[in-house]
Protein backbone atom coordinates (compact mmCIF):
# COMPACT_ATOMS: atom_id res chain seq x y z
CA UNK A 1 0.00 0.00 0.00
CA UNK A 2 1.21 3.07 -1.13
CA UNK A 3 -0.60 5.34 2.01
CA UNK A 4 -0.58 3.57 5.15
CA UNK A 5 -1.87 4.92 8.30
CA UNK A 6 -1.77 2.97 11.63
CA UNK A 7 -3.52 3.08 14.66
CA UNK A 8 -3.82 7.47 14.46
CA UNK A 9 -4.52 8.86 17.12
CA UNK A 10 -5.10 12.84 17.02
CA UNK A 11 -7.04 15.32 18.53
CA UNK A 12 -6.08 19.10 18.70
CA UNK A 13 -5.58 20.53 22.30
CA UNK A 14 -8.43 21.02 24.75
CA UNK A 15 -10.65 19.26 22.05
CA UNK A 16 -11.88 15.73 22.38
CA UNK A 17 -10.12 12.76 20.52
CA UNK A 18 -11.17 13.23 16.31
CA UNK A 19 -9.15 10.26 15.62
CA UNK A 20 -8.79 7.09 18.01
CA UNK A 21 -6.96 3.90 16.28
CA UNK A 22 -7.97 4.96 12.67
CA UNK A 23 -7.03 2.56 10.40
CA UNK A 24 -6.17 3.27 6.28
CA UNK A 25 -4.54 1.80 3.17
CA UNK A 26 -4.37 3.24 -0.32
CA UNK A 27 -3.39 1.10 -2.87
CA UNK A 28 -0.86 2.86 -5.46
CA UNK A 29 -2.51 5.12 -8.60
CA UNK A 30 -6.15 5.13 -6.69
CA UNK A 31 -8.41 8.17 -7.17
CA UNK A 32 -9.92 8.44 -3.46
CA UNK A 33 -12.66 10.24 -2.17
CA UNK A 34 -12.81 10.84 1.04
CA UNK A 35 -16.28 11.31 2.45
CA UNK A 36 -17.49 12.63 5.77
CA UNK A 37 -19.69 15.11 7.03
CA UNK A 38 -18.56 18.63 8.57
CA UNK A 39 -15.94 18.37 11.41
CA UNK A 40 -15.67 15.11 10.60
CA UNK A 41 -11.25 14.98 10.28
CA UNK A 42 -11.32 14.98 6.54
CA UNK A 43 -9.10 18.14 6.64
CA UNK A 44 -7.39 17.32 9.32
CA UNK A 45 -6.40 13.69 8.00
CA UNK A 46 -5.22 15.48 4.62
CA UNK A 47 -2.94 18.01 6.89
CA UNK A 48 -1.59 14.81 8.79
CA UNK A 49 -0.77 13.28 5.40
CA UNK A 50 0.87 16.17 4.17
CA UNK A 51 3.04 17.06 7.14
CA UNK A 52 1.03 19.93 8.60
CA UNK A 53 0.10 18.45 11.58
CA UNK A 54 1.50 15.53 13.47
CA UNK A 55 -0.22 12.83 15.29
CA UNK A 56 -0.42 11.94 19.33
CA UNK A 57 0.46 8.46 18.47
CA UNK A 58 0.06 5.67 15.95
CA UNK A 59 2.15 6.08 12.35
CA UNK A 60 1.88 7.43 8.52
CA UNK A 61 4.17 6.56 5.71
CA UNK A 62 3.10 7.72 2.03
CA UNK A 63 5.68 5.06 0.04
CA UNK A 64 8.13 5.23 2.47
CA UNK A 65 8.33 8.82 3.60
CA UNK A 66 7.01 10.05 7.28
CA UNK A 67 5.42 13.28 6.81
CA UNK A 68 6.17 14.72 9.89
CA UNK A 69 9.72 14.45 8.68
CA UNK A 70 8.94 16.92 6.56
CA UNK A 71 11.97 15.91 4.48
CA UNK A 72 12.72 17.74 0.77
CA UNK A 73 12.11 14.73 -0.76
CA UNK A 74 8.49 14.36 1.04
CA UNK A 75 7.66 17.85 -0.02
CA UNK A 76 8.47 17.51 -3.57
CA UNK A 77 6.14 13.89 -4.01
CA UNK A 78 3.33 15.67 -2.24
CA UNK A 79 1.23 18.74 -3.31
CA UNK A 80 -1.53 19.93 -0.81
CA UNK A 81 -4.44 21.71 -2.16
CA UNK A 82 -6.11 23.32 1.22
CA UNK A 83 -9.82 24.71 1.09
CA UNK A 84 -8.74 28.18 1.71
CA UNK A 85 -5.35 29.18 0.07
CA UNK A 86 -3.09 31.60 0.56
CA UNK A 87 -1.70 33.21 -2.42
CA UNK A 88 0.39 35.74 -3.25
CA UNK A 89 -1.81 38.12 -4.58
CA UNK A 90 0.18 40.64 -6.73
CA UNK A 91 1.72 37.61 -8.62
CA UNK A 92 0.46 36.77 -12.23
CA UNK A 93 -0.22 33.81 -12.88
CA UNK A 94 2.64 33.13 -15.38
CA UNK A 95 4.99 34.71 -11.98
CA UNK A 96 3.52 32.09 -9.68
CA UNK A 97 4.04 28.79 -12.17
CA UNK A 98 7.90 30.50 -12.16
CA UNK A 99 8.45 30.46 -8.33
CA UNK A 100 6.68 27.75 -7.49
CA UNK A 101 6.86 25.53 -10.46
CA UNK A 102 11.11 25.35 -9.76
CA UNK A 103 9.96 23.97 -5.93
CA UNK A 104 8.68 20.93 -7.92
CA UNK A 105 11.17 18.69 -10.38
CA UNK A 106 8.50 16.58 -12.30
CA UNK A 107 6.81 20.38 -12.73
CA UNK A 108 5.65 20.95 -16.70
CA UNK A 109 4.98 24.00 -17.93
CA UNK A 110 2.90 22.93 -21.15
CA UNK A 111 0.52 20.99 -19.32
CA UNK A 112 0.19 24.14 -16.70
CA UNK A 113 -0.68 25.89 -20.21
CA UNK A 114 -2.93 23.18 -21.27
CA UNK A 115 -4.93 22.90 -18.03
CA UNK A 116 -5.22 26.69 -17.76
CA UNK A 117 -6.46 26.83 -21.48
CA UNK A 118 -9.29 24.27 -20.51
CA UNK A 119 -10.56 26.40 -17.82
CA UNK A 120 -10.26 29.33 -20.19
CA UNK A 121 -7.54 30.96 -17.87
CA UNK A 122 -4.91 33.50 -19.27
CA UNK A 123 -1.53 33.43 -17.27
CA UNK A 124 -0.90 36.97 -17.79
CA UNK A 125 -3.66 37.83 -15.20
CA UNK A 126 -2.65 38.82 -11.41
CA UNK A 127 -3.49 36.29 -8.90
CA UNK A 128 -5.85 39.16 -6.36
CA UNK A 129 -7.80 39.95 -9.98
CA UNK A 130 -9.13 36.44 -9.96
CA UNK A 131 -12.19 35.17 -8.26
CA UNK A 132 -12.39 32.55 -5.49
CA UNK A 133 -13.66 29.81 -8.28
CA UNK A 134 -10.65 31.13 -10.70
CA UNK A 135 -8.24 31.15 -8.18
CA UNK A 136 -9.38 27.47 -7.33
CA UNK A 137 -8.67 26.39 -11.32
CA UNK A 138 -5.58 28.36 -11.00
CA UNK A 139 -4.17 25.76 -8.23
CA UNK A 140 -6.31 22.99 -9.47
CA UNK A 141 -4.24 23.21 -12.61
CA UNK A 142 -0.46 24.04 -10.78
CA UNK A 143 -1.19 21.22 -8.71
CA UNK A 144 -1.71 18.50 -11.37
CA UNK A 145 0.82 20.30 -13.23
CA UNK A 146 3.75 19.68 -10.31
CA UNK A 147 2.89 15.21 -11.56
CA UNK A 148 3.64 14.52 -7.96
CA UNK A 149 3.30 11.12 -6.71
CA UNK A 150 0.29 12.28 -4.02
CA UNK A 151 -1.86 15.06 -4.54
CA UNK A 152 -4.03 15.93 -1.75
CA UNK A 153 -7.10 18.17 -2.36
CA UNK A 154 -9.19 19.61 0.13
CA UNK A 155 -12.68 20.46 -0.83
CA UNK A 156 -11.37 21.17 -4.68
CA UNK A 157 -14.49 21.86 -6.28
CA UNK A 158 -15.90 24.54 -3.67
CA UNK A 159 -16.13 27.96 -5.19
CA UNK A 160 -16.52 26.06 -8.14
CA UNK A 161 -19.44 26.73 -11.05
CA UNK A 162 -21.76 24.02 -12.41
CA UNK A 163 -19.70 23.90 -15.86
CA UNK A 164 -16.31 23.94 -13.96
CA UNK A 165 -17.02 21.17 -11.82
CA UNK A 166 -17.68 19.18 -15.34
CA UNK A 167 -14.40 20.62 -16.32
CA UNK A 168 -12.54 19.82 -13.36
CA UNK A 169 -13.40 16.19 -13.11
CA UNK A 170 -12.03 15.62 -17.36
CA UNK A 171 -9.09 17.47 -15.98
CA UNK A 172 -8.32 15.42 -13.49
CA UNK A 173 -8.80 12.29 -15.16
CA UNK A 174 -6.68 13.15 -18.11
CA UNK A 175 -3.38 14.67 -16.26
CA UNK A 176 -3.27 11.61 -13.66
CA UNK A 177 -0.91 8.89 -14.14
CA UNK A 178 -0.97 5.02 -12.80
CA UNK A 179 1.98 6.21 -10.43
CA UNK A 180 0.37 8.95 -8.82
CA UNK A 181 -2.22 8.56 -5.69
CA UNK A 182 -5.09 11.47 -5.66
CA UNK A 183 -7.40 12.00 -2.39
CA UNK A 184 -10.20 14.33 -3.00
CA UNK A 185 -11.99 15.34 0.40
CA UNK A 186 -15.11 16.62 -0.19
CA UNK A 187 -18.91 16.94 1.53
CA UNK A 188 -19.71 17.68 -2.40
CA UNK A 189 -20.54 14.15 -2.83
CA UNK A 190 -21.96 14.47 -6.43
CA UNK A 191 -18.92 16.26 -7.20
CA UNK A 192 -16.81 13.51 -7.20
CA UNK A 193 -18.83 10.93 -8.53
CA UNK A 194 -17.47 9.24 -12.08
CA UNK A 195 -14.19 10.70 -11.03
CA UNK A 196 -12.79 8.23 -8.11
CA UNK A 197 -12.18 4.70 -8.11
CA UNK A 198 -12.46 4.37 -4.46
CA UNK A 199 -14.43 5.49 -1.83
CA UNK A 200 -13.31 5.86 2.14
CA UNK A 201 -16.06 7.79 4.69
CA UNK A 202 -15.09 8.94 7.69
CA UNK A 203 -17.06 8.84 10.45
CA UNK A 204 -16.82 8.76 14.40
CA UNK A 205 -12.83 9.29 14.54
CA UNK A 206 -12.32 6.18 12.46
CA UNK A 207 -12.82 5.02 8.22
CA UNK A 208 -15.84 3.68 8.76
CA UNK A 209 -16.28 2.25 5.25
CA UNK A 210 -13.27 1.62 2.55
CA UNK A 211 -13.65 0.33 -0.71
CA UNK A 212 -13.08 0.37 -4.77
CA UNK A 213 -15.97 1.74 -6.52
CA UNK A 214 -15.99 -1.12 -8.77
CA UNK A 215 -16.19 -4.01 -6.44
CA UNK A 216 -19.16 -1.68 -4.39
CA UNK A 217 -21.42 -1.95 -8.26
CA UNK A 218 -19.85 -5.72 -8.63
CA UNK A 219 -21.76 -6.27 -4.99
CA UNK A 220 -24.28 -4.35 -4.32
CA UNK A 221 -27.11 -2.65 -6.58
CA UNK A 222 -28.21 0.86 -5.86
CA UNK A 223 -31.64 1.71 -7.47
CA UNK A 224 -35.01 3.09 -7.24
CA UNK A 225 -38.14 1.51 -6.72
CA UNK A 226 -41.91 2.64 -6.30
CA UNK A 227 -42.56 0.22 -3.41
CA UNK A 228 -39.83 -0.81 -0.09
CA UNK A 229 -37.72 -3.15 -1.22
CA UNK A 230 -37.15 -6.63 0.35
CA UNK A 231 -33.63 -7.41 1.67
CA UNK A 232 -32.24 -3.98 0.75
CA UNK A 233 -29.53 -3.04 2.61
CA UNK A 234 -30.24 0.59 2.99
CA UNK A 235 -33.41 2.35 1.83
CA UNK A 236 -34.48 5.74 1.88
CA UNK A 237 -38.19 7.53 0.80
CA UNK A 238 -37.09 10.08 -1.72
CA UNK A 239 -40.83 11.53 -3.06
CA UNK A 240 -43.12 9.00 -3.58
CA UNK A 241 -40.51 6.06 -3.65
CA UNK A 242 -37.62 4.81 -2.55
CA UNK A 243 -33.42 4.74 -3.17
CA UNK A 244 -32.05 1.37 -1.90
CA UNK A 245 -29.06 -0.73 -1.32
CA UNK A 246 -29.00 -4.04 -1.95
CA UNK A 247 -27.29 -6.82 -2.82
CA UNK A 248 -26.55 -7.85 -6.19
CA UNK A 249 -28.30 -11.21 -7.43
CA UNK A 250 -26.01 -13.27 -10.26
CA UNK A 251 -25.79 -11.93 -13.53
CA UNK A 252 -27.63 -9.15 -12.63
CA UNK A 253 -26.64 -5.64 -14.33
CA UNK A 254 -24.34 -3.48 -12.33
CA UNK A 255 -25.78 -0.11 -11.52
CA UNK A 256 -23.47 2.81 -11.12
CA UNK A 257 -22.86 3.60 -7.21
CA UNK A 258 -24.62 6.28 -5.87
CA UNK A 259 -21.91 8.03 -3.36
CA UNK A 260 -25.20 9.84 -1.57
CA UNK A 261 -26.84 6.83 -0.75
CA UNK A 262 -23.78 4.91 -0.27
CA UNK A 263 -22.58 7.55 2.43
CA UNK A 264 -26.16 8.28 3.71
CA UNK A 265 -25.96 4.14 4.57
CA UNK A 266 -22.77 4.52 5.87
CA UNK A 267 -23.89 7.25 8.49
CA UNK A 268 -26.98 5.57 9.29
CA UNK A 269 -24.59 2.27 10.12
CA UNK A 270 -26.89 0.26 7.09
CA UNK A 271 -23.57 -0.94 6.04
CA UNK A 272 -19.93 -1.12 6.75
CA UNK A 273 -17.19 -2.97 5.19
CA UNK A 274 -18.08 -6.04 6.70
CA UNK A 275 -21.54 -6.05 4.54
CA UNK A 276 -19.02 -6.19 1.49
CA UNK A 277 -17.48 -9.03 3.05
CA UNK A 278 -20.77 -10.59 3.83
CA UNK A 279 -21.71 -10.12 0.70
CA UNK A 280 -18.86 -11.74 -0.53
CA UNK A 281 -18.65 -14.67 1.54
CA UNK A 282 -22.56 -15.24 0.73
CA UNK A 283 -22.11 -15.27 -3.08
CA UNK A 284 -19.24 -18.16 -2.46
CA UNK A 285 -21.32 -20.06 -0.17
CA UNK B 1 24.39 14.80 -2.34
CA UNK B 2 21.35 13.18 -0.35
CA UNK B 3 18.24 14.93 -1.78
CA UNK B 4 17.51 16.05 2.63
CA UNK B 5 20.82 17.99 2.88
CA UNK B 6 21.09 21.54 2.24
CA UNK B 7 20.27 21.83 -1.11
CA UNK B 8 21.91 25.71 -3.00
CA UNK B 9 18.75 24.76 -5.84
CA UNK B 10 15.88 24.94 -3.02
CA UNK B 11 17.75 27.40 -0.93
CA UNK B 12 17.66 29.83 -4.28
CA UNK B 13 14.58 28.76 -4.89
CA UNK B 14 13.70 29.69 -1.02
CA UNK B 15 15.00 33.11 -2.08
CA UNK B 16 12.95 33.67 -4.84
CA UNK B 17 10.05 32.99 -2.69
CA UNK B 18 11.08 35.36 0.09
CA UNK B 19 11.91 38.05 -2.36
CA UNK B 20 8.69 37.70 -4.22
CA UNK B 21 6.43 36.74 -1.83
CA UNK B 22 7.23 40.00 0.72
CA UNK B 23 8.30 42.14 -2.53
CA UNK B 24 6.55 45.00 -1.32
CA UNK B 25 8.18 45.07 1.58
CA UNK B 26 11.75 45.06 0.14
CA UNK B 27 10.75 48.05 -2.38
CA UNK B 28 9.52 50.16 0.35
CA UNK B 29 11.60 49.11 2.76
CA UNK B 30 14.97 50.08 0.91
CA UNK B 31 14.00 53.72 -0.03
CA UNK B 32 11.96 54.43 2.92
CA UNK B 33 15.26 53.88 4.91
CA UNK B 34 17.72 56.07 2.97
CA UNK B 35 15.03 58.77 2.72
CA UNK B 36 14.41 58.72 6.36
CA UNK B 37 18.00 58.49 6.97
CA UNK B 38 18.71 61.50 4.52
CA UNK B 39 15.87 63.51 5.79
CA UNK B 40 16.82 62.96 9.65
CA UNK B 41 20.40 64.43 9.23
CA UNK B 42 19.27 66.94 7.11
CA UNK B 43 17.39 68.42 9.88
CA UNK B 44 19.84 67.82 12.47
CA UNK B 45 22.17 69.43 10.25
CA UNK B 46 19.91 72.29 9.78
CA UNK B 47 19.17 72.61 12.69
CA UNK B 48 22.40 72.67 14.23
CA UNK B 49 23.72 74.95 11.33
CA UNK B 50 25.16 77.53 13.77
CA UNK B 51 26.53 74.64 16.31
CA UNK B 52 30.53 74.59 16.00
CA UNK B 53 30.50 70.87 15.08
CA UNK B 54 29.12 67.54 14.50
CA UNK B 55 30.97 65.07 16.05
CA UNK B 56 31.41 61.45 14.48
CA UNK B 57 30.36 59.74 17.73
CA UNK B 58 27.18 61.10 17.18
CA UNK B 59 26.80 58.72 13.96
CA UNK B 60 27.10 55.88 15.79
CA UNK B 61 24.42 56.83 18.64
CA UNK B 62 21.66 57.39 15.75
CA UNK B 63 23.42 54.24 13.74
CA UNK B 64 22.78 52.21 17.03
CA UNK B 65 19.80 53.37 17.46
CA UNK B 66 18.65 53.08 14.00
CA UNK B 67 19.54 49.41 14.17
CA UNK B 68 17.53 48.84 17.82
CA UNK B 69 14.37 50.29 15.59
CA UNK B 70 15.20 47.16 12.69
CA UNK B 71 15.76 44.52 15.26
CA UNK B 72 12.02 45.74 16.58
CA UNK B 73 10.41 46.25 13.06
CA UNK B 74 12.75 44.34 10.96
CA UNK B 75 13.94 41.24 12.35
CA UNK B 76 10.94 41.19 14.59
CA UNK B 77 9.03 40.12 11.85
CA UNK B 78 11.18 36.84 10.95
CA UNK B 79 8.89 33.94 10.21
CA UNK B 80 6.64 36.39 8.84
CA UNK B 81 4.53 33.43 6.71
CA UNK B 82 3.68 31.62 9.85
CA UNK B 83 1.50 34.41 11.22
CA UNK B 84 -1.45 33.67 9.23
CA UNK B 85 -2.62 29.85 9.18
CA UNK B 86 -3.14 30.23 5.27
CA UNK B 87 0.42 31.30 4.39
CA UNK B 88 1.93 29.29 7.46
CA UNK B 89 0.43 26.23 5.34
CA UNK B 90 1.83 27.45 1.59
CA UNK B 91 5.26 27.88 3.43
CA UNK B 92 6.02 24.76 5.50
CA UNK B 93 5.38 22.53 2.86
CA UNK B 94 6.91 24.58 0.36
CA UNK B 95 9.18 21.10 -0.73
CA UNK B 96 12.83 22.52 1.16
CA UNK B 97 14.25 21.39 4.59
CA UNK B 98 13.44 22.91 8.11
CA UNK B 99 17.18 24.32 7.87
CA UNK B 100 17.01 25.99 4.30
CA UNK B 101 13.80 27.57 5.52
CA UNK B 102 15.74 28.75 9.13
CA UNK B 103 18.99 29.50 6.66
CA UNK B 104 17.05 32.05 4.55
CA UNK B 105 15.09 34.01 7.53
CA UNK B 106 18.23 34.08 9.24
CA UNK B 107 20.53 35.66 6.40
CA UNK B 108 17.27 37.79 5.40
CA UNK B 109 16.44 38.89 8.81
CA UNK B 110 20.17 38.39 10.93
CA UNK B 111 22.97 39.44 7.97
CA UNK B 112 21.28 40.88 4.76
CA UNK B 113 18.51 43.19 6.84
CA UNK B 114 21.91 44.89 8.97
CA UNK B 115 24.37 45.40 6.15
CA UNK B 116 21.59 47.05 3.71
CA UNK B 117 20.21 49.09 6.78
CA UNK B 118 24.17 50.11 6.77
CA UNK B 119 24.58 50.92 3.58
CA UNK B 120 21.75 52.93 3.57
CA UNK B 121 22.61 54.53 6.83
CA UNK B 122 26.01 55.68 4.91
CA UNK B 123 24.55 57.02 1.94
CA UNK B 124 21.92 59.00 4.09
CA UNK B 125 24.56 60.18 5.95
CA UNK B 126 27.11 61.53 2.51
CA UNK B 127 23.87 62.74 0.61
CA UNK B 128 22.69 64.45 3.73
CA UNK B 129 26.20 65.99 4.59
CA UNK B 130 26.77 67.02 0.57
CA UNK B 131 23.30 68.93 0.45
CA UNK B 132 24.24 70.64 3.77
CA UNK B 133 27.35 71.70 2.68
CA UNK B 134 26.07 72.46 -0.59
CA UNK B 135 23.05 74.88 0.29
CA UNK B 136 25.08 76.47 2.93
CA UNK B 137 27.41 78.01 0.58
CA UNK B 138 25.03 78.85 -2.29
CA UNK B 139 21.71 80.00 0.05
CA UNK B 140 22.74 80.83 3.60
CA UNK B 141 23.91 84.61 3.51
CA UNK B 142 25.42 84.31 6.83
CA UNK B 143 27.94 81.20 6.49
CA UNK B 144 26.70 78.46 9.21
CA UNK B 145 29.44 77.61 11.71
CA UNK B 146 28.36 73.89 11.98
CA UNK B 147 31.69 71.29 10.83
CA UNK B 148 30.25 68.08 10.23
CA UNK B 149 33.04 65.56 10.88
CA UNK B 150 33.66 62.74 7.83
CA UNK B 151 31.70 59.56 9.05
CA UNK B 152 34.39 57.03 10.14
CA UNK B 153 32.41 53.68 8.75
CA UNK B 154 34.68 51.54 10.66
CA UNK B 155 34.87 53.22 14.19
CA UNK B 156 31.33 53.37 14.06
CA UNK B 157 30.68 49.14 13.59
CA UNK B 158 33.50 48.57 15.22
CA UNK B 159 32.10 50.16 18.55
CA UNK B 160 35.59 51.62 18.61
CA UNK B 161 34.00 54.30 21.50
CA UNK B 162 34.18 51.74 24.15
CA UNK B 163 37.29 50.11 23.35
CA UNK B 164 39.02 51.67 26.64
CA UNK B 165 36.72 49.72 28.58
CA UNK B 166 36.22 45.79 26.81
CA UNK B 167 34.39 44.58 29.51
CA UNK B 168 31.89 47.66 28.44
CA UNK B 169 32.55 46.58 24.56
CA UNK B 170 31.46 42.87 25.35
CA UNK B 171 28.50 43.41 27.77
CA UNK B 172 26.85 45.67 25.07
CA UNK B 173 27.56 43.05 22.24
CA UNK B 174 26.08 40.98 24.14
CA UNK B 175 23.10 42.80 24.97
CA UNK B 176 23.00 43.46 21.25
CA UNK B 177 22.98 40.02 20.48
CA UNK B 178 20.64 38.94 22.86
CA UNK B 179 18.01 41.79 22.07
CA UNK B 180 18.69 40.17 18.20
CA UNK B 181 18.09 36.88 18.54
CA UNK B 182 15.21 36.96 21.23
CA UNK B 183 13.84 39.07 18.55
CA UNK B 184 14.20 37.03 15.85
CA UNK B 185 13.00 33.75 17.76
CA UNK B 186 9.99 35.79 18.94
CA UNK B 187 9.23 35.77 14.95
CA UNK B 188 7.83 32.14 15.66
CA UNK B 189 6.74 32.29 18.98
CA UNK B 190 4.43 35.35 19.45
CA UNK B 191 3.58 36.09 15.50
CA UNK B 192 2.49 39.13 14.98
CA UNK B 193 2.48 40.40 18.46
CA UNK B 194 6.36 39.96 18.58
CA UNK B 195 6.90 43.63 18.54
CA UNK B 196 4.91 44.11 21.84
CA UNK B 197 5.09 41.04 23.46
CA UNK B 198 8.86 40.56 23.19
CA UNK B 199 9.94 43.73 24.17
CA UNK B 200 7.77 43.49 27.62
CA UNK B 201 9.12 39.66 27.76
CA UNK B 202 12.65 41.62 27.99
CA UNK B 203 11.76 44.23 30.14
CA UNK B 204 9.59 41.81 32.57
CA UNK B 205 12.85 39.65 32.68
CA UNK B 206 14.97 42.73 33.35
CA UNK B 207 12.62 44.02 35.85
CA UNK B 208 12.80 40.79 37.50
CA UNK B 209 16.53 40.48 37.88
CA UNK B 210 16.38 44.27 39.23
CA UNK B 211 14.24 43.77 41.72
CA UNK B 212 15.81 40.39 43.34
CA UNK B 213 19.13 42.54 43.29
CA UNK B 214 16.68 44.35 45.76
CA UNK B 215 15.78 41.87 47.61
CA UNK B 216 18.79 40.23 47.85
CA UNK B 217 19.98 43.37 49.57
CA UNK B 218 16.91 43.56 51.63
CA UNK B 219 18.11 40.39 53.34
CA UNK B 220 21.03 40.50 53.17
CA UNK B 221 22.29 44.07 54.28
CA UNK B 222 18.91 44.66 55.87
CA UNK B 223 15.92 47.51 54.59
CA UNK B 224 17.45 50.93 54.31
CA UNK B 225 15.77 53.72 56.85
CA UNK B 226 15.80 56.14 54.61
CA UNK B 227 12.81 55.39 52.47
CA UNK B 228 14.80 56.77 48.83
CA UNK B 229 17.19 54.54 49.19
CA UNK B 230 14.66 51.70 49.28
CA UNK B 231 15.17 50.68 45.68
CA UNK B 232 18.79 51.15 45.76
CA UNK B 233 21.07 47.71 46.02
CA UNK B 234 23.59 48.21 48.77
CA UNK B 235 25.19 44.97 48.18
CA UNK B 236 28.74 46.05 46.08
CA UNK B 237 28.31 44.19 42.43
CA UNK B 238 31.39 46.12 41.75
CA UNK B 239 33.51 43.84 44.00
CA UNK B 240 35.22 41.17 43.59
CA UNK B 241 36.54 42.00 40.62
CA UNK B 242 37.99 39.55 38.23
CA UNK B 243 40.29 41.55 36.02
CA UNK B 244 41.05 45.07 36.17
CA UNK B 245 37.94 47.37 36.22
CA UNK B 246 36.00 44.30 35.55
CA UNK B 247 33.31 43.15 38.59
CA UNK B 248 32.86 39.52 38.89
CA UNK B 249 29.49 39.45 38.24
CA UNK B 250 29.25 41.98 35.42
CA UNK B 251 31.50 39.60 33.67
CA UNK B 252 29.80 36.43 34.61
CA UNK B 253 26.61 38.27 32.92
CA UNK B 254 28.24 38.95 30.14
CA UNK B 255 29.68 34.90 29.33
CA UNK B 256 25.93 33.96 29.79
CA UNK B 257 24.15 36.74 27.34
CA UNK B 258 26.90 35.47 24.78
CA UNK B 259 26.00 31.70 25.22
CA UNK B 260 22.51 33.11 25.54
CA UNK B 261 22.59 34.17 22.43
CA UNK B 262 23.31 30.42 20.04
CA UNK B 263 20.47 29.39 22.17
CA UNK B 264 17.73 31.08 21.37
CA UNK B 265 18.47 31.21 17.31
CA UNK B 266 18.69 27.24 18.08
CA UNK B 267 14.74 27.80 19.66
CA UNK B 268 14.08 29.42 16.29
CA UNK B 269 14.93 26.53 14.71
CA UNK B 270 13.28 23.58 16.59
CA UNK B 271 10.20 25.73 17.20
CA UNK B 272 9.98 25.81 13.11
CA UNK B 273 10.57 21.99 12.69
CA UNK B 274 8.14 21.34 14.87
CA UNK B 275 5.48 23.55 13.45
CA UNK B 276 2.10 22.40 13.08
CA UNK B 277 -0.60 24.38 11.29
Amino acid sequence: MIVSVKDLNFSYPKRPQLFDGLHWYIPEGSVVGLLGKNGTGKSTLLHLLSGLLFPKSGTITLASHIPRERKPSFLAEVFFLADDIAYPGNMSIGAYEKIMGAFYPEFDSSQFDQILADFGLEKKVKLKELSLGERKKVFLSFGLSTNCRFLLFDEPTNGLDIPSKSIFRKVVAGNLTDEQTLIISTHLVADVENLIDRVAILNNGKIQLDADVLELSDRWVFGTSSNLPDEALHTEKVGTGYQFIRSRKHQEPQTPVSLELLFNAVLHNSINENSILQTQNSEVL
Amino acid sequence: MNANTISSRRVFNLFRFEFSKNRKLYLMGIPGTFLISAMLFLVIFYSNKYASSWGAQNYAVLYYAGLFFLTLFGIGYSFIELRDKRSAQLYLILPGSAMEKYLIQFLTRIVLFPILFTLLFVLGVEVSKSIFQISSVTIYGKSPTLVVDDLDVFNMLSLFYLWKLPILYYMFIGIGGVIVSIMFTGGIVFGKWNVLLMPLSFLGFTLLLFLTSIVLSWIVIGIPEDSSELFISQIRFQQPEIFTDTPLIVFVVTVLMWLAIPQFFLVAYFKLKEYEV
